[in-house]
């Protein structure tokens, strides 16, 4: 199995930590649906998983540690859900990672400086669009500015 | 003399007579052998003797043997030979007794069921169909946890269950199929069952395996897979076949696959992963 991919198409119930025996999986988009639960910490044994993109459902509980153990992830989307919690430090391990979404969820917390050697991170969005929250989009292929972020902008808690 | 009595024996006198002539003309013969007569040999009037009472009594024995009594103490019938080694109720009905022949080679040995050797023994995957499900079960617990998989409203369950009793793909996914046969298919169909399958907008599995239900559930699947630029033959990025219908899972709407392979009788399957977006 290579892709596993539906938008807006009805999807419901929960995450099954099954789906990481399928070892070639490279593209996993669950968007815009009404999927709820945990994210299973067995993703983080995707080995060639590209594409982790389930925003627009229900999920909740914190990201798992062990999801940024994923070793060539190159977009994480999951913003627009429930999640809460704070962003592990483990972020920084996913160097290969090129588009981050995490907005518009319960995050807590200060950005973790790790994300900072994502060295490949070219457009990213971390935080809510709240009158009491800034929006955080960059977009450059200079990622050295990164390195300032966590002073400059923070979760907002939503 | 246990089971004649005096009063017996004169209520027989009738018989006692009869035999005291039978024995007198017996003794008549034996001294007419002898050379003498006896004068009471032909004396009409019977004079019954003790010796003649044991005699009749003998004959009588001989003529009218003892009557059972019934026996005023139970005894313990003999058990009833049976095939069946359990123990018998005493309220079971009685057991009927086939005693083999045994000058009949063909009589099977006792306790064993021999199948008619014309009967088809149902095979799948070239096992019979309790191996293969066992086997099959086996396999999703190397995927699955015990608990979650005997517990037989989970997703995992009726995914397992699914395959063994109402796939229809043909021929079947097997045990030994490698990582893209049985092993994927069944993650597939757990996938569906815990993503709200049958609820979805598109691509659910039809109501019947009839060619009707599965025409119509296949036209109400339109969901391709999104075309990135990846330059590996890939099959089942365009096909929209509905969910749970028994072809190649691969095919089914909102799959792809790695392109095929040549190594499961034709089917398609996953592979070395060559290409990286």
């Amino acid at each position: 199995m290579d892709q596993i991919d539906f938008e807006n198409d009805g999807l419901s119930g929960n995450l099954i930590p099954e789906v990481t025996n399928l070892d070639q999986l490279r593209f996993f988009i669950l968007e815009q649906g009404s999927i709820g639960g945990t994210i299973p910490s067995e993703y983080g044994e995707f080995d060639r998983l590209l594409i982790f993109d389930l925003d627009f459902n229900e999920l909740s509980g914190s990201i798992p540690d062990e999801l940024f153990d994923m070793k060539v992830l190159q977009q994480l989307d999951l913003n627009d859900n429930n999640l809460d919690g704070a962003l592990s430090t483990n972020i920084g391990s996913m160097t290969t990672l090129t588009f981050l979404q995490l907005d518009h969820n319960n995050l807590e917390g200060t950005i973790p400086t790790e994300v900072g050697l994502l060295k490949s991170l070219r457009k990213y969005l971390l935080v809510a669009t709240t009158t009491s929250c800034f929006l955080s989009v960059l977009s450059s292929n200079k990622s050295s500015s990164l390195f300032f972020l966590p002073t400059i902008y923070r979760y907002c808690i939503l | 003399m246990k089971s004649l009595t005096t009063s017996t024996t004169i209520n027989f006198i009738g018989v006692l007579v009869a035999a005291r002539q039978a024995y007198a003309a017996k003794h008549t013969t034996l001294q007419t052998r002898n050379g003498h007569l006896s004068n009471k040999l032909n004396n009409k009037d019977i004079d019954i003797r003790k010796e003649d009472i044991e005699f009749f009594t003998r004959t009588l024995q001989q003529s009218f043997p003892p009557t059972p009594q019934p026996n005023p103490i139970p005894t313990t019938p003999a058990p009833i030979p049976t095939r069946n080694p359990r123990t018998p109720n005493p309220t079971d009905p009685p057991v009927p007794v086939e005693t083999p022949n045994p000058t009949d080679p063909t009589d099977p040995p006792v306790g064993v069921i021999t199948p008619n050797p014309t009967d088809p023994v149902p095979l799948v995957c070239g096992l019979p169909v309790d191996i293969y499900e066992s086997q099959m079960r086996e396999l999703a617990l190397t995927i699955t946890d015990a608990a979650t998989l005997n517990n037989q409203g989970s997703p995992q369950a009726k995914a397992l269950n699914w395959l063994l009793t109402e796939d229809t793909l043909d021929p079947p996914v097997c045990p030994d199929d490698g990582p893209c046969g049985a092993r994927q298919r069944y993650i597939m169909a757990s996938f569906y069952y815990a993503s709200g399958g049958g609820t979805w907008d598109q691509c659910n599995a039809p109501q019947l395996n009839t060619a009707g239900a599965i025409a119509l559930a296949n036209a109400n699947c339109d969901r391709v897979v999104t075309p990135f630029p990846v330059n590996n033959p890939r099959i089942g990025a365009t096909s929209t076949d509905a969910w749970l219908t028994g072809v190649d899972e691969c095919l089914w709407g909102g799959l792809a696959c790695w392109g095929t392979d040549d190594d499961r009788n034709g089917k398609i399957s996953c592979y070395v992963f060559v290409h990286i977006l």
